[in-house]
């Protein structure tokens, strides 16, 4: 079977949100019935922290009738398996994924910008096109790493042989380097390494 | 490195001591605007940094109701090695700093360098590093709700790039090219002053040195010359012949100055001799000369006695005929002018007659023969008109030359008679003169003088002859000496010259190796030029994705979901520029100000300041501090901020604070505890009085978690 470039299915969005959210540290449990007719399938996950419902449609029209009650499950879940005071019951994510692409931009953002209840995440074809827009979708459940590049970086001092080119010699480098830190006159190592045979 | 607690007294809003309790990773501090909640926070950056850069020159951090006018601030901080205790405190003039190890306690400078060493150990020790800690404090660790947006909206592209250059660490590149610089261009001074007062003296000696050598004589003719011996043989030469005295010089010459006084006083003795033998020659001449003069002839001297006496008596009869002639003519001049005077009386009034003649004479009325009359009248007029009568011969012309020529023959002979008695009166005069001369050369005048001075002359020229020879002798050995010397002063040059050579090749060498390690610092300047960027433009690049997803988070804007950071290098100077893009329309990055509005900007300012939290590699305090960062937020970008909180909580310990009781509980329970070791406090600031904010501060810590909601499911 060859790939081609059309949306993602269904299949392959739920797939995609699932091994996302397992990845991020969620315990993801797959073919959850819920009570919207046209949602092809979903999947529930959970942290420490919060309890993930991801739906998927189709077709925008699909979710833009029946994502209340894909809330409407997600908060009967939470009510169902945790007292009114647990903190878990306060914090739900609904993720809304659409096969197809959204004809209504207005009504999408409407979706989102409605925080009561659970916080909703809307993405649709024209923006899920491929496994990353999946991930960029969902990585506001993830945990946020830090890049290692960044923290390799402890002190750039060290890294200046490596960096600078110009056919400078990375020993004289390191021997400027090395004044500059024992606050030593720096061309005066440089002249002492050059009269080193 | 996390903080633990807090101990305020008479800083801003606490006049009185209190004490906090930081060891949390989450801290959250909630009440109403002005009972002390910033004031807090603003005590955590003072105690670190000493400074709080909004209220700079606008009065210091003491509350105007401490009683004792002191404002003091002690912070513990926790980390691997223990703890450190930060206590600073001021009077609003006097700042005092001290820092309590494990290891001991340092106060002052060294407790500022020491602190900045534990938080940038990157920055260990630079002289920038305090600065450096207050603005990564200010930019990337304690969001001021009054600075949230300074980075993004105020700041500079050169400011940015230099404070994300030092959050990074690259900022340190930046210093060591200035230190380089600085030490380069020190370096070239140097060198330059290694060249001008050393190298160039001796350059210039060796220029002099090459000129003299130039000037000075390579003969050896009198290499071989033994000076001392010469000059004792010529000096005894001249003695014998001039005499001790005379030659002035009793020893001989043993030096130039002595040889050429000697010489002189040869050319003076040379001199002497030559106007003598002159002398002599002329006084040969002279008497030569005297005795071939003959005395005046006596008889010629009485014929021309007697011819003056006949001549005069002659010119004496001449000037009698000339005066009896005169006379004559004198009478017949006087004759001729009566004559002529009667004439003309006679026609004047013939005339007058002529105009009044009639038939009667008018005086006597006689009657008269008027034709008669009137031709006789005519006459006389006629003859007033007619030529007087020619004089008589004159003889005076001829008497006059007999005269003149007989006065010529008298001066004549009497010059001629002047000459000989003058000639005789010189030649007596030269005689004496030479009489006197020749005594002066002791010449006998009376003897014979030609013989005598013969004799004389030839002694002279005989001595002339010596002394001329001695002092060429001299000359010859004054040259020597001269040639000598030259060629000891030619070899001591020779020998300065060497050295002089060796000394500027080893200076020469010295500078050229100096310009050489010159040039490879210019070429690690260069380097670190482009490294600067390098380094920054790496880092950004990191935190850029870090940046996209925070703000991704916080603020999910339908259109502007791109954001930008760039770094680029204009003239030499770093610049960060910040943007956003619309990833479906295609177009460039934009200054996000004019696109977004107030609260998106907010979200936008918010992203980088955690992202820029997160990329901290350098800072070892792993703090997030946010004052009221959730006004002016909508409550979907409030969401997002807080879920992004949650996950800091992973890297940072979390300080918020929020006026809203209404966010309190969002805050609690999405940054509640959910692990073990997790631990939140929540600080409630219920009012303020001048004594300070009453707070009342509550510990959660991790209860066991909710069931699990999908337990029954899976």
């Amino acid at each position: 079977m060859q790939p081609d470039d059309s949306p993602l299915t269904t299949s392959e969005l739920l797939t995609l949100a699932g091994a996302q959210l397992a990845a991020s540290g969620y315990r993801v449990v797959r073919d959850v019935a819920g009570t919207a007719e046209s949602a092809e399938r979903g999947l529930l996950a959970e942290d420490a922290a919060s309890v993930v419902s991801v739906v998927v449609f189709e077709a925008w029209s699909q979710l833009e009738a029946e994502w209340r009650e894909a809330q409407a499950d997600l908060v009967d879940l939470l009510s169902r398996r945790l007292r009114r005071s647990a903190p878990k019951a306060w914090d739900g994510y609904l993720v809304l994924l659409c096969a197809g692409p959204s004809t209504d931009r207005e009504a999408l953002s409407q979706i989102e910008r409605d925080t009561t209840r659970v916080r909703k995440i809307v993405a649709t074809g024209d923006t899920l096109r491929t496994i990353r827009d999946v991930e960029s979708v969902l990585d506001i459940l993830a945990p946020l790493d830090i890049p290692k590049d960044v923290t390799a970086l402890e002190d750039v001092l060290d890294a200046l042989p490596d960096i600078i080119g110009g056919g400078v010699d990375p020993a004289v480098v390191r021997t400027v380097v090395e004044a500059f830190r024992e606050m030593e006159a720096p061309l005066e190592r440089l002249h002492a390494l050059r009269s080193r045979p | 490195m996390r903080l633990k607690s807090i101990a305020i007294e008479g800083f801003r809003a606490f006049s009185s001591p209190i004490e906090v309790s930081l060891d949390a990773d989450v801290i959250v501090l909630q009440g109403s605007n002005g009972v002390g909640k910033t004031s807090l926070l603003d005590a955590i950056l003072w105690a670190v940094t000493g400074r709080i850069s909004r209220f700079e020159d606008r009065g210091s951090p003491v509350s105007i109701y401490s009683r004792e006018g002191l404002a003091r601030v002690e912070l513990t901080l926790t980390g691997n090695d223990g703890d450190i205790v930060v206590i600073r405190a001021t009077d609003g003039n006097r700042p005092v700093v001290r820092l309590r190890q494990a290891d001991g306690e340092l106060e002052g400078a060294a407790a500022e360098q020491q602190l900045c060493n534990l938080l940038l150990p990157h920055l260990a020790d630079r002289n920038e590093a305090q600065a450096a800690l207050s603005g990564v404090l200010t930019r990337g660790v304690y969001l001021q709700q009054d600075l949230v947006r300074e980075f993004v909206e105020d700041d500079s592209p050169a400011d940015r790039f230099a404070l994300v250059s030092e959050v990074v660490g690259a900022g340190v590149i930046l210093e060591l090219q200035q230190s380089l610089e600085r030490s380069r261009n020190q370096w070239s001074r140097s060198t330059g002053a290694l060249r001008r007062e050393q190298l160039d003296p001796l350059t210039l000696r060796a220029a002099q040195i090459d000129e003299q050598l130039a000037r000075l004589t390579d003969d050896v003719r009198a290499v071989g010359v033994d000076a001392r011996q010469a000059s004792e043989a010529i000096h005894g030469r001249a003695t014998a012949l001039l005499g001790a005295v005379r030659l002035g010089t009793p020893e001989p010459p043993a030096t130039s100055s002595a040889l050429d006084r000697m010489l002189k006083q040869l050319g003076a003795e040379r001199s002497r001799v030559e106007r003598e033998l002159l002398t002599v020659s002329d006084l040969a001449d002279e008497a030569r000369a005297l005795s071939e003069a003959d005395p005046a002839d006596a008889s010629r001297l009485e014929a021309l006695r007697e011819s003056e006496d006949r001549l005069s008596g002659e010119l004496g009869a001449a000037e009698k005929a000339i005066s009896t002639e005169i006379e004559r003519l004198s009478a017949e001049r006087e004759r001729q002018v009566a004559a002529a005077d009667r004439a003309g009386r006679l026609a004047t009034m013939a005339r007058l007659a002529l105009k009044e003649l009639g038939e009667r004479c008018p005086v006597c009325e006689q009657a008269y023969d008027a034709d008669h009359t009137r031709r006789h009248l005519e006459e006389l007029i006629a003859a007033a008109s007619a030529a007087a009568p020619p004089p008589s011969p004159d003889r005076l012309a001829p008497l006059n030359a007999a005269r003149a020529d007989l006065s010529r023959q008298i001066e004549d002979v009497r010059a001629e008679r002047r000459a000989l008695a003058d000639r005789d009166r010189v030649r007596d005069r030269r005689t004496a003169i030479l009489a006197s001369r020749l005594r002066d050369l002791n010449v006998d005048p009376e003897g014979d003088v030609q013989a005598q001075l013969e004799e004389r002359r030839a002694r002279s020229a005989d001595l002339l002859n010596q002394v001329g020879e001695i002092a060429r002798d001299a000359e010859r050995l004054s040259l020597d000496v001269i040639r000598l010397g030259e060629i000891r002063r030619r070899e001591e040059l020779i020998r300065e010259r060497e050295s002089l050579t060796a000394q500027i090749n080893e200076i020469a060498a010295q500078v050229e190796d100096q310009e050489r390690t010159h040039a490879l610092a210019g070429s690690v300047i260069d380097g670190l030029r482009d490294a600067s960027l390098a380094v920054t433009q790496r880092q950004i690049r990191q935190l850029e994705p870090l940046f996209q997803k925070i703000y991704s988070r916080i603020d999910p804007h339908p259109t502007f979901r791109v954001t930008q950071m760039t770094a680029s290098l204009e003239r030499g100077k770093g610049r960060l520029n910040l943007g956003i893009l619309d990833p479906d329309a295609g177009t460039d990055a934009r200054d996000a100000g004019p696109l977004l509005s107030s609260s998106q900007l907010n979200s936008y300012a918010v992203a980088l300041f955690l992202a820029m939290n997160l990329a901290l590699p350098t800072l070892k305090l792993d703090v997030t501090i946010l004052d009221d960062p959730l006004q002016s937020l909508d409550s979907l970008n409030l969401l997002g901020l807080v879920d992004v909180l949650r996950r800091f909580r992973a890297h940072r310990q979390i300080i918020v604070s929020t006026h809203e009781d209404r966010l309190v509980g969002l805050l609690t329970r999405k940054l509640r505890p959910v692990r073990a070791d997790e631990r939140m406090i929540t600080i409630l600031f219920e009012h303020w009085t001048r004594e300070g904010p009453t707070m009342r501060a509550m510990l959660t810590e991790f209860d066991g978690g909710d069931e699990p909601v999908l337990a029954a499911l899976g």
